[in-house]
């Protein structure tokens, strides 16, 4: 059992010393890569910690699909950085402030995967029991997911097809709108 | 002692992930760095909800045939499931309003573009007197 | 990329067993890891390997963007409207039981059905984003 925990720590010790090291680069390849990369050790924590379903899609969609995203984006985007002129002094003291707060809140947490923890005491039971009776699947998470919260998909299902619309609405070629926006530039001349 | 540090070490490094993606957001003022910031904050509040979901000694829940096999929590996997890929749709959608300020504005520096709103904005009140005084005269 | 043997036959080589592996995660998700979301980005990851490839116009033939865009519709349609079968036949909305002959074969049918639908929708939002941001004009320099 601790074998498990440890190696988790050491997954969970890399993935903070990647977004350390994003906070640091300031050359945007190494930003899209090392996001990649976070991503794909997240995925593999996802598989310490049983979650395989989660783990396949944040292998597929966070490190897969983003990771193009953020490319085909980059191409038309400044390739570097500029150093701020504010200082970042506010924001850092007040993420390690807030951060120092959550930390000692932790402590009231349960232990990592104690039985007894209030989670697994409402409802997931039922659920485990219900797939295998009510709906014949063996795979839980595709029964909850489709069957006993089909409109949290749905919802969700609705929400990408809006997202996709919304991107192609945004970046479609619309010579329309440059006559538009030409009185406005013409004032200005004038003045 | 050691066991129990180890136990709640996760938690800590998921805090501190967080605070690094919060930091990303507010801190910088590089626009895809932000983006970068949010997908970094999301990643770390699903490790946050798919730990709360492991039971020790537990298997991935997917049935088998022993009877007396620990599921860990399938919840939580159900609810992240969706939130990942809602979560590169959203990011896209913030990837294009990206490029389209940088179209806008030829930068997507914070510093750069507040400096051209201001301008443009003192230029449009000149502009809106220039146009008051013609028409009272 | 476009004169690169190397890439180009890997390509045509992987093309297929890509979209046979997206369509068994999509099939079988009921019994192992996987569904309609997975499925439906690792089948948009073949077209975008084959735009990536080729060219985006190569791309764009091989899969034209209306019938992307009508298959990005039909997805939210085939969820919903297995939402609203079930209610013509006298249950809830989104409840399978009806739609068998059994309560249990009903839930089969609904949740193959409901994940397709997903699946339908995933992908093409995916290659849809992938295309709009690869085909977006240069800006022109202020």
């Amino acid at each position: 059992m601790i074998s498990e925990l440890l190696i988790n720590a050491f997954l969970v010790t890399i993935m903070l010393s990647i977004a350390i090291a994003l906070i640091r680069t300031r050359t945007v390849i190494f930003t899209v890569i090392l996001t990649s990369a976070y991503s794909l050790v997240a995925a593999l924590m996802f598989i310490t910690l049983d979650a395989v379903d989660v783990a396949f899609t944040e292998a597929s969609v966070g490190a897969g699909i983003s990771t193009i995203l953020f490319l085909a984006a980059m191409a038309y985007l400044p390739k570097k950085e500029e150093e701020s002129i504010s200082s970042e002094f506010v924001p850092a003291l007040s993420c390690i402030i807030l951060g120092g707060i959550l930390i000692w809140c932790s402590y009231d947490l349960p232990e990592i995967g104690q039985l007894t923890a209030p989670i697994h005491q409402h409802i997931a039971p039922e659920y485990i029991k219900g797939s295998k009776e009510d709906i014949g699947i063996p795979n839980i998470v595709t029964s909850v997911l489709a069957s006993y919260r089909g409109y949290d998909t749905f919802g969700e299902t609705i929400v990408v097809f809006t997202a996709g619309v919304a991107v192609l609405a945004l970046l479609q070629k619309n010579p329309a709108k440059k006559n538009k926006s030409q009185p406005k530039q013409k004032i200005r001349e004038n003045a | 002692m050691i066991s129990s540090t180890i136990g709640i070490w996760n938690y800590w490094i998921v805090f501190c992930l967080m605070m690094i993606g919060l930091f990303l957001v507010i801190g910088r003022k590089n626009f895809l760095k932000k983006i970068v910031g949010l997908t970094i904050f999301q990643t770390s509040v699903f490790l946050l909800y798919i730990t709360f979901g492991k039971i020790k000694g537990g298997t991935p829940p997917i049935l088998n045939e022993s009877i007396d096999s620990i599921y860990s929590n399938p919840l939580p996997h159900v609810l992240i499931l969706t939130a990942i890929v809602v979560g590169v749709a959203t990011t896209a959608l913030g990837l294009s309003l990206v490029l389209k300020i940088n179209k806008e504005y030829g930068s997507i520096e914070e510093d750069d573009i507040s400096a051209q709103d201001l301008v443009d904005y003192h230029d449009d009140i000149e502009t809106r007197k220039s146009v008051d005084l013609k028409f009272k005269q | 990329m476009h004169n690169n043997p190397i890439l180009r036959i890997s390509t045509k080589i992987l093309f297929a067993p890509i979209i046979l592996f997206g369509l068994y995660v999509q099939f079988h998700g009921d019994f192992g890891p996987g569904g309609g979301f997975q499925a439906g980005v690792i089948v948009a990851s073949a077209f975008i390997l084959y735009s990536l490839v080729f060219g985006i116009e190569a791309g764009k033939k091989l899969f034209p963007s209306n019938i992307n865009l009508i298959l990005l519709a039909l997805g939210g349609i085939i969820y919903g409207g297995v939402g609203i079968v079930s209610m013509l036949l006298g249950d809830e909305f989104l409840a399978y039981n009806i739609l068998g002959s059994s309560p249990q074969s009903g839930q089969h049918i609904g949740i193959l059905l409901v994940e397709f639908g997903v699946g339908l929708t995933v992908s093409n939002v995916m290659i849809a984003l992938f295309n709009a941001f690869a085909s977006y004009d240069k800006i022109k320099e202020k």
